[in-house]
């Protein structure tokens, strides 16, 4: 490919959908397959771990990463339209249209897919580095999805738009994120307390584990310290970083369960509505796992 | 397990209850919605051939997956036209 046949010529801004849809039961895809990176030149590593020819319990890993990344790509089938109240009195008219439109009422969720997809594309290339450090916006991300979707609910969605419009006094610490998720979503009442109790710990734990390679590391957080400076020669980071991601995906993905717990109860909701006339969201429909 | 504890979820049973509400579709209604599917949404001719209900539902779901997307990523809302469409 030729460097200018690259880019768009028209300024236009292209979105790609990945759909799969299951009539049979699903069957095991890579992960390069889910992110629709199969034509990608990965490099010689990428290549190699996506082989047979790998040890089976880093097979099974990424078997289930690949299952996680799929699930969390469906839940965009379940959001619900709006993002909750909105303040009538206003006197941001550019706020009030995005409120009353809905315009960018999933933009958290569809970037930590971007994070989440570039991470994948740097793990595929061997730049384990580059991995973890995409991985926590990623994870800010999933949770400012579900945390500003409840906020909105409970309060109103100025604040949402207000931080991402660029007001920093409306931004949003990850702590204090999952703490609000925690205390104010209504489904958790029934749900097992010591359960819910490890889940979020996990979650911090796994936050704070990223953080390190965020910011200054010391020494002991250092990629280099661990691994060399010659690329991808120890595996214990490799597979550290691996089971990382895999667990990630896991709470992620429970934390939007217990947010959306109709994705259990799957419906035929072509058979009620027709093709396009239904409810925006809120159901899973058959075809989702 | 999870499942169970959702069983008496009041948002989910009022949920299901609101879709019991509607009545299920026969062949000819289903024919029909696909009909206006193409026309009012995805406008290809070739699309009005397609029968299998699972390339339909992928085609749509396809569809409101771009919506959502494309509609997350706004930047710059020409409020002028707003406005006049609007007529606030």
């Amino acid at each position: 490919m030729k460097f200018y046949t690259y880019f768009n010529d028209d300024n236009s801004i292209a979105f790609n959908v990945f759909v799969e849809l299951q009539t049979t039961d699903p069957k095991e895809m890579n992960i390069a397959e889910v992110f629709n990176l199969a034509n990608i030149s990965n490099s010689e590593f990428g290549r190699s771990i996506l082989s047979n020819d790998i040890p089976d319990g880093l097979k099974k890993m990424l078997s289930s990463i690949s299952w996680g990344i799929r699930t969390y790509i469906c839940y965009q089938d379940i959001f619900d339209s709006g993002l909750g109240s909105y303040e009538e009195d206003i006197d941001d008219v550019e706020l009030f249209v995005r409120q009353i439109c809905d315009f960018n009422r999933n933009y958290c969720y569809f970037e930590s897919l971007t994070y989440l997809k570039e991470a994948i594309i740097c793990l595929l290339n061997g730049n384990l580095l580059a991995t973890m450090v995409l991985l926590r916006p990623f994870l800010e991300l999933a949770i400012a999805e579900i945390y500003w979707n409840l906020k909105s609910y409970k309060k109103s969605s100025s604040q949402f738009y207000r931080w991402l419009l660029g007001d920093i006094r409306f931004k949003q610490g990850f702590t204090n994120m999952l703490d609000y998720f925690y205390s104010n979503c209504d489904a958790l009442s029934l749900l097992d307390k010591s359960g819910l109790q490890n889940n979020k710990k996990d979650l911090k734990r796994i936050y704070r584990k990223l953080c390190s390679y965020n910011h200054t590391p010391i020494l002991n957080e250092s990629i280099t310290s661990h691994a060399g400076n010659t690329g991808v020669k120890d595996h214990r980071f490799l597979s550290n970083l691996i089971c990382l991601i895999n667990e990630m995906l896991f709470h992620v993905n429970l934390i939007y369960l217990i947010k959306y717990p109709m994705t259990l109860f799957p419906q035929d909701i072509y058979r009620r509505f027709g093709y396009y006339n239904g409810p925006v969201g809120l159901f899973f429909d058959e075809f989702n796992y | 397990m999870l499942k169970k504890s959702f069983e008496d979820y009041s948002i989910k049973k009022d949920l299901i209850n609101f879709l019991n509400s509607y009545s299920i579709l026969t062949d000819d209604e289903m024919e029909e919605s696909w009909k206006e599917a193409v026309s009012n949404v995805f406008k290809k001719e070739d699309y009005y051939k397609i029968t299998d209900h699972a390339v339909r539902v992928t085609l749509c779901k396809t569809h409101f997956r771009a919506f959502r997307i494309s509609s997350s990523y706004i930047r710059d809302i020409d409020l002028e036209r707003f406005n006049h469409d609007f007529q606030l």
